[in-house]
């Protein structure tokens, strides 16, 4: 189908990404996620070091519970491990039994991070109109993550949907791309929690 | 080609003439803010330093644009370009990088002086303790502004805290403007002084100049501040002599006597009940 | 890369029933904005309401979350009902994947007219939606900016009430904010980079009808405020007052959200095209100056759009369930929405302006008849620009108190960037050096954008040096600076562009005449009216009052009846487009620039899909030495006469 221009490139009918795309464009949502993170960041820094009126964390405001936060980050370190194994199940070309049994337990993973976190929330034991900023900007942080975990579970849903119906096997650079991507959450959740907790 | 080379010539000495006779003109002119006070002086010498350095680059970008454009043409079809025309020169662009780059170092610089030596130690105050009455025009004398939706009032420490509703300041005495807001984030603009400064609920903003001119002026909140922002101003400021000033206490420390109880003690900021409290709006 | 049969299948016979409902997209979005509004509206008000300490206080028109909520819900039944979802459900249902064909009706393929008005993926029909849109909000913002100066001819009110002034400062500015983010990015980028680059597609060509369909909601939630009382903060929406507002700030606070979220999801989907999709031969060192300011534009917009979703995020928190992330006695700083919108804001200027560098640079070779001159050091100062524009954002708070210590380094960042649009310059200069050029009307217009913008950017030195920042920062000078800049550049710049694309995005021309006319009528009376802003600004006039000191009356009168000439030359230009390009239909010839862009040597009306095979790309589209064509559009290839330029 392709012929030789003067130039000596291959002609070809379509520029089509396809994976590469993909890939990359999947980074750059990381790449917009972390100034928003930062931003977020900026905000808890920021309004810790002043502590405006004595109000950044006032007394009577707890933390987050502990127990059921580590819960909220146990699920995602395992669907960070699942999807790794689908990884690389997808790509040594494993049959896709193998790879349909990992999906779905990334899945349940991703769905029990969201019950988790949703309980978690439930749990803070403040009201935002007189708990201070500690607790605007915690709630606000984990809302943040919790968005983000229930998007990233409805890809990763498509994923399983088309491959176990077959209408779309899964190919290696969407398992690369989800990976990467919540792994990248998990990863910051670790952090928020690790400051939400120990840096109140 | 030897029209070309008068016509220039004629560019060259059209550009000369006007950044010449523009700076010159300049340098007469009227520059806002004016002399009313030190820090409205030095404003004044930058704004007139930047626009006499500004306005010959600014003339020689249109001559050149003028120059190029009509001057420094070719008649079709475009043939005899040298190659350096074509598709860039290196020297010529590292030139320009040069020339701006050192032009904008040496504003920065400049700015950077002007405001060490003119504007030093503005900005939000931390500390708690009032200045005590000045015993030179060299010290500075503490005047508070607190904005509020929408009008200012002042208070003196060294008079007791006394609260007015008109601005006074003594002429050529040194005076430490602090800010503050009882509600939303205002600005206080003494135009004449060339004082800015916002108003920030629960900060303390510090700005000095010394007023060196006697006169009446205008004050104005240049921050939005909510539906009267446009009339949150007064043209009652004043600058009077000493003695005027002492009197002008007097007067005022009489008349506050009997509400001195309920004013609230002189404190850097204020946080009360005007204060947005959270989920109340205003009415 | 997939090679792809080149025979499109043709349509079927029988539309399904998803391509019925996807024909009267427009109205059955409109009506999912309805029911989402009034189911948002009521699981806010009611449910929701009750978490985290209650949702505000109640008012005759509801309370906040249920506003809120009601908008979001709003937008998001309108993108729905537009189709935009039955792709990712389909998805999660583990549908089969839209087939050619499906894409190809999506595409607009043997669509008529109908394809404008809804879900369609082409991107030069978007390109086309964009340019209307843009007009649109344009025009609503001319006429906010008509009554602004009416209402200030005056020194006290007369036309308006104090709620209703600030209301229409706040629509005008938020309004021109929305438009002018997506004025040069949205119609030209989507139009013309796919076919400059060489690809029949964006990356994401659903994502990029997404972003377009997420403007007419934030425009109808933004002026929808006038339902809801206003709001008085303008549309740098300060804290706490936005905290004070009454129920009109929850619709700027949408509107901006989904501003943010179309041009953070618009950069990323063009950084995507532009770095994985290139035509063969397109090397980044051969792509057109125009598409490497949109890669510069789309950086800043992906990477600053999100401080901006994370401030309203807070302020929307603080509005609904009273979290105090700006109010001081409850713990939180005014400083912090000033930062976060600052960090956004100022790029956001950038997003503005370098786009319109990058179309100026690529107009000019055509008129100069020579290469562009000094490529790499534009491309390199529109860079430069960039990398910038994320460091000077404290420059817009000098005099709100900021450490001392911090004020030099922002006035250096700020005055540094002097020197990467002095390049610009530069560029200009060279380009016209020792050239034939032809005053053609885009030309006059690119030169009238070297002049404002000269003039807006000597004005923004004495903003950038502190000294002088004291006596005019917050006045008419700051007001008539970024009209300078943005008006006066990016906006004239887009009439140009818009004169010398017409011929390629419609097949049709205005008047020449006429448009001169309108062209000297724009410039003298914009011109006017912004040197007596700047005058009226070092007086001593502040931004945004209806009420003003006496004595700068007369330079406001004059101020107002230039803006009048303006608003009608405005005017003029939109009444000329539409008689000459609707009613009139003034024939077009094919490339009446005789430019050598890519862009122009695709055939007039662009194919669907753009190409019959992906051109081949050869060299930079700017050889007016050699008359090189800089693609093999094939199959009938050009011999290739001399040595190639990269």
């Amino acid at each position: 189908m392709s012929d030789a221009s003067p130039t000596g490139l291959s002609v070809i009918d379509e520029t089509q990404g396809g994976g590469h795309t993909l890939i990359f464009s999947s980074r750059l949502v990381m790449a917009a996620n972390t100034t928003l993170q930062l931003s977020l960041l900026f905000a808890f820094l920021y309004l810790r070091a002043n502590n405006f009126g004595s109000m950044w964390h006032p007394s009577g405001v707890g933390t987050p519970p502990q127990v059921l936060a580590l819960i909220a980050l146990a699920f995602p370190v395992v669907g960070v491990v699942a999807l790794l194994a689908v990884s690389n199940a997808v790509s040594s070309a494993r049959e896709s039994s193998a790879v349909t049994g990992l999906l779905w337990l990334a899945f349940l993973a991703t769905v029990l991070t969201g019950a988790v976190r949703i309980l978690l929330m439930y749990q803070f034991n403040w009201t935002l109109n007189s708990a201070g900023t500690y607790a605007d900007v915690s709630t606000l942080w984990y809302a943040v993550l919790l968005a983000e975990f229930i998007g990233v579970s409805a890809w990763l849903l498509s994923l399983v949907m088309g491959h176990v119906r077959g209408t779309d096997r899964l190919g290696s650079a969407h398992a690369r791309a989800i990976l990467e991507q919540w792994t990248y959450i998990t990863g910051v959740s670790i952090a928020v929690y690790l400051l939400i907790q120990y840096a109140s | 080609m030897r029209n070309r080379a008068t016509a220039t010539r004629v560019v060259l000495i059209v550009w000369i003439v006007a950044a010449v006779g523009g700076d010159v003109a300049l340098a007469f002119g009227p520059i806002p803010p004016g002399q009313a006070s030190d820090l409205a002086s030095s404003e004044s010498l930058t704004i007139l330093l930047l626009a006499e350095a500004a306005w010959p680059v600014f003339s020689a970008v249109l001559a050149a644009l003028f120059f190029t454009l009509v001057v420094n043409k070719i008649a079709p079809p475009t043939a005899e370009v040298s190659a350096s025309a074509l598709r860039g020169n290196t020297r010529v662009q590292t030139v320009w990088i040069v020339t701006t780059l050192v032009v904008v170092l040496s504003i920065a610089v400049y700015g950077t002086v002007a405001l060490a030596i003119d504007v030093p130690g503005t900005g939000i105050s931390t500390t708690s303790a009032s200045l005590p009455m000045p015993t030179s025009t060299d010290q500075p004398l503490e005047v508070q502004v607190i904005a509020q939706q929408w009008w200012f009032t002042y208070r003196y420490p060294a008079y007791g805290g006394i609260e007015t509703a008109q601005l006074v300041l003594p002429v050529n005495q040194k005076i430490q403007f602090h800010v503050t807001s009882l509600d939303v984030i205002h600005s206080f603009n003494f135009y004449a002084l060339g004082v800015k400064a916002d108003a920030v609920p629960l900060n303390d903003n510090v700005i000095t100049a010394t007023p060196t001119q006697v006169g009446t002026y205008r004050v104005q909140c240049t921050e939005l501040c909510g539906l009267w922002h446009g009339n949150m101003a007064d043209n009652t400021a004043m600058v009077v002599s000493a003695s005027d000033f002492s009197a002008w206490i007097q007067e005022q420390t009489a008349l506050d006597a009997p509400i001195m109880k309920y004013l609230p003690p002189y404190s850097h900021t204020y946080s009360g009940s005007n204060l947005p409290q959270p989920g109340v709006y205003a009415p | 890369m997939d090679v792809v049969s080149t025979a499109r299948p043709l349509m079927s016979a029988r539309p399904t029933l998803a391509r019925r409902l996807n024909e009267w997209g427009l109205l059955l979005g409109l009506i999912g904005a309805v029911i989402g509004f009034i189911a948002g509206y009521a699981l806010g008000s009611g449910a929701i309401s009750n978490f985290y300490g209650g949702g505000g206080e109640p008012t005759s028109l509801g309370s906040d979350p249920g506003i809120l909520l009601g908008y979001a819900m709003s937008a998001l039944g309108f993108l729905t009902g537009m189709g935009f979802l039955n792709y990712p459900i389909g998805r999660l249902l583990g549908a089969k994947r839209p087939t050619e064909e499906d894409n190809a009706y999506l595409h607009g393929e043997g669509g008529g007219l109908g394809r404008y008005f809804r879900m369609t993926t082409d991107h030069k029909v978007i390109g086309m939606q964009y340019l209307v849109m843009i007009l649109a909000f344009l025009f609503i913002g001319g006429l906010g900016a008509m009554f602004i100066r009416t209402e200030l001819l005056t020194p006290v009110p007369s036309v308006a009430n104090a709620q209703s002034y600030l209301t229409l400062v706040g629509l005008h500015s938020t309004l021109m904010i929305f438009m002018a983010s997506a004025a040069i990015m949205g119609p030209f980028a989507n139009y013309f980079l796919p076919i400059m680059i060489g690809t029949r597609n964006m990356a994401f060509p659903r994502l990029e009808a997404m972003t377009f369909w997420l403007l007419p909601p934030a425009g109808l939630i933004l002026l929808s405020t006038v339902f809801l009382g206003g709001f008085t903060t303008g549309w740098t929406g300060y804290a706490p007052l936005a905290d004070q507002n009454v129920l009109g700030m929850d619709s700027y606070l949408m509107g901006f959200a989904l501003i943010g979220l179309s041009i953070g999801l618009a950069g990323m989907n063009m950084i995507a095209t532009i770095m994985t999709m290139r035509a063969p031969g397109m090397a980044l060192s051969r792509m057109p100056v125009f598409v490497w300011s949109v890669l510069v534009t789309s950086f800043l917009g992906a990477l600053a759009a999100p401080a901006l979703i994370a401030a309203v995020l807070m302020e929307m928190f603080s509005r609904t369930y009273q979290a105090t992330f700006f109010i001081p006695a409850g713990g939180g700083s005014p400083y912090l929405w000033e930062n976060l919108f600052w960090f956004f804001g100022h790029p956001e200027v950038y997003i503005f302006m370098v786009p319109a560098f990058g179309l100026v640079m690529e107009m000019l070779p055509a008129f100069a008849r020579k290469p562009l001159w000094g490529r790499r050091v534009g491309i390199g100062g529109m860079v430069g620009v960039g990398v910038l524009s994320f460091v000077v954002w404290q420059h817009h708070l000098f005099v709100s108190g900021i450490a001392p210590s911090l004020r030099p380094f922002y006035m250096f960042s700020t005055e540094m960037i002097s020197v990467p649009t002095g390049i610009i310059y530069l560029v200009a200069l060279g380009t016209l050096w020792r050239a034939h050029t032809r005053f053609s009307t885009p030309m006059l217009f690119i030169f009238a954008f070297f002049f404002n913008f000269l003039i807006g950017g000597f004005t923004g030195v004495f903003l950038s040096d502190v000294p002088s920042d004291f006596t005019l920062h917050a006045s008419y000078f700051v007001q008539a600076h970024f009209h300078y800049t943005i008006m006066g550049g990016e906006v004239f710049a887009l009439m140009g562009a818009i004169v010398y694309y017409l011929p390629k995005m419609t097949g049709r021309t205005m008047d020449i005449r006429l448009l001169r006319f309108q062209f000297w009528a724009v410039f003298i009376t914009f011109n006017g009216t912004f040197i007596s802003l700047i005058a009226v600004g070092i007086m001593g006039m502040t931004r945004r009052v209806i009420s003003y000191a006496a004595y700068l009356q007369p330079l406001n009168d004059s101020a107002t009846i230039f803006a009048y000439g303006l608003g009608l030359s405005m005017a003029l230009f939109l009444g000329i487009l539409i008689w000459e390009v609707v009613i009139k239909q003034r024939v077009a010839a094919f490339n009446p620039w005789e430019s050598l862009g890519v862009e122009w040597q695709v055939p007039t009306p662009v194919p669907t899909f753009n190409f019959d095979r992906m051109p081949v790309s050869w060299s930079l589209p700017d050889n007016y030495d050699t008359g090189k064509p800089a693609a093999d559009f094939g199959p009938t290839v050009p011999a290739l006469s001399g040595a190639e330029h990269e």
